[in-house]
């Protein structure tokens, strides 16, 4: 039987690819590291989902085709909405907020960049072929190593040697690393107008506004990706036992099937039990017509 | 389909040659070839403006390496001068990655110094001179670039190690900054003769013999480093500036 598949376009490749599921069980683990907020563990963790839920070739890819994926999943498995409990800057009363995650890949979809940064092509030495384009990762722990992503090709005399980037990068000509960083303050200048959240609490004073970027040189984009897929793990944890110790559903439905099933899972459960309490209060008010009534 | 490794290093390697650049050397009057900076090179050169402490101790030394490892006709890096430096280094950075320098927001095009420098006339300028107070003969010359790295290592190991106050350790450049400008010493004392050949001894033993120079010597010497270091100025002058040439140069 063919798994459940649902897509998302990825702008840079101009194509749209096919992803499954994220299951429970895997989320569980993503809950985890995020909790323990170690960010290289959480960028595998992240890549490892991509790569397991898409169906597609997808080497070229690019971190804001990531994002996308990684918020289309978001919005499939778990929920399209974002909720959020924020205090307001001035009378600090807890406010809840929604936001939709398909506004965001709205948002990415039209910027420019793809077709204008993507592909650049520069020749060096008369034989050197570079080819500039947007990074692939979304979080760099250096300046350098962000500058050196944007190199997402290296042909010599012809030939693709870009699996040899590693090796062959500090003997490029030195004019590599000038045009590369003037490629990725280009493409930074592009994408800090895509605001991923933001909140006004003040016209006049925007300190007390939230409002979260893009930017490569930043873990702005990791941190926007860790509060979309942050998630209380006592929660997880009771939900799991509730639909296994109560509902009696076996372990391995539990674990391959998405947050949002079980959600739906629980749901069912919840209103099956306010069911049956209103049925028995009803019966034993109708068995005792004298009894107070509560409630 | 790639090749193995070691033949992509060789064929960028066979590039960087067969796209060498001409660079006019002022004490030769005549132009030699060099292959390009490499990004490791810029990134050492780079590096080397964060090392720096007082002086451009650890840039020059890096660059000397990478003008010996660069330079491609057959021209000894002995022979060549420290006022060569500049024209090397404006060379390789006007061709190898922006002929464009910005300072205070206003650009400078580096390829018109370059154009300019053929025409800077060395032969007015004095390599040698000699100084004399009482028994004690000097005699000085303009340093050339194995005679300022030898010199500039030794300061470098000296002052990276030293714990010495700020005022210490000026003081100790200056009597390196000399101690390079010495080729000889004559000291006579009666009817003996003593020469020291500063380039047959060792760095920390010039060093020794320059502090004990009297004060009227270490002036006149100071007076040809002066205007020895003037007439390197001109090869860094453009319109209204001095370029500083230095790693913060190389960043683009």
């Amino acid at each position: 039987m063919q798994k459940f598949l649902y897509s998302a376009f990825l702008p840079s490749l101009n194509k749209t690819v096919s992803l499954t599921e994220v299951p429970f069980s895997s989320y569980k683990q993503l809950a985890k590291l995020i909790l323990n907020n170690n960010d290289e563990y959480i960028i595998t963790a992240f890549n490892e989902i991509i790569t397991s839920c898409c169906k597609n070739s997808i080497s070229d890819i690019t971190f804001l085709d990531k994002l996308i994926i990684l918020l289309t999943i978001r919005a499939v498995c778990v929920s399209p909405f974002l909720e959020l409990v924020v205090k307001h800057p001035e009378t600090e009363n807890s406010i809840n907020l929604s936001f939709n995650i398909l506004d965001v890949i709205d948002k990415i979809d039209k910027l420019s960049l793809f077709t204008e940064l993507n592909s650049i092509t520069v020749t060096y030495l008369n034989d050197i072929k570079i080819t500039y384009g947007i990074p692939d990762e979304f979080f760099f722990t250096n300046r350098e190593d962000a500058i050196i992503s944007t190199i997402r090709k290296i042909r010599i005399k012809d030939v693709d040697v870009t699996d040899k980037k590693n090796e062959l990068i500090e003997l490029l000509p030195a004019a590599v690393f000038k045009d590369a960083n003037e490629h990725i303050n280009k493409i930074n200048d592009k994408i800090s107008e895509l605001t991923l959240l933001s909140v006004t609490f003040s016209s006049t004073d925007d300190n007390k506004n939230i409002k979260i970027n893009t930017d490569l040189f930043s873990n702005s984009v990791l941190e926007f990706l860790k509060l979309c897929f942050k998630r209380d793990l006592n929660s997880m944890y009771e939900l799991e036992y509730y639909l296994s110790a109560k509902l009696k559903i076996p372990y391995e439905l539990i674990s391959s099937s998405t947050l949002a099933e079980l959600t739906i899972y629980i749901n069912l459960y919840k209103e099956e039990q306010a069911a049956k309490e209103k049925a028995e209060k009803q019966s034993a008010r109708n068995s005792n017509p004298l009894a107070p009534r509560t409630g | 389909m790639s090749s193995n490794i070691s033949d992509v290093l060789k064929q960028l390697d066979t590039l960087n040659t067969e796209n060498g650049f001409d660079v006019f050397v002022p004490s030769l009057k005549r132009t030699v070839k060099f292959k390009p900076l490499n990004l490791k090179q810029q990134k050492g050169l780079l590096k080397s403006s964060i090392d720096e402490s007082l002086t451009k101790l650890s840039f020059n030394t890096f660059f000397f390496s990478v003008i010996k490892e660069n330079i491609l006709d057959t021209v000894s890096t002995e022979l060549l001068y420290t006022f060569d430096r500049s024209a090397i280094a404006l060379a390789f950075r006007a061709r190898g990655l922006d002929n464009q320098y910005k300072v205070n927001d206003r650009t400078y095009d580096l390829t018109n110094k370059l154009n300019d420098i053929p025409s800077i006339d060395t032969a007015l300028q004095p390599l040698n001179a000699v100084y004399e107070d009482n028994n004690i003969r000097v005699t000085v010359t303009a340093p050339t670039l194995i005679a300022d790295n030898e010199l500039n290592t030794f300061a470098l190991n000296k002052t990276g190690t030293s714990t010495d106050d700020f005022k210490t350790v000026i003081s100790e450049l200056f009597v390196y900054e000399l101690t390079k400008f010495i080729s000889s010493i004559e000291i006579t004392n009666g009817e003996n003769n003593t020469t020291i050949n500063f380039f047959q001894t060792k760095a920390s033993d010039r060093v020794a013999i320059v502090e004990k120079l009297p004060s009227t010597l270490i002036n006149k010497i100071l007076e040809f480093i002066k205007t020895h270091r003037e007439f390197e100025a001109r090869f860094t002058a453009i319109e209204d500036i001095n370029i500083d040439i230095d790693g913060s140069f190389f960043t683009v």
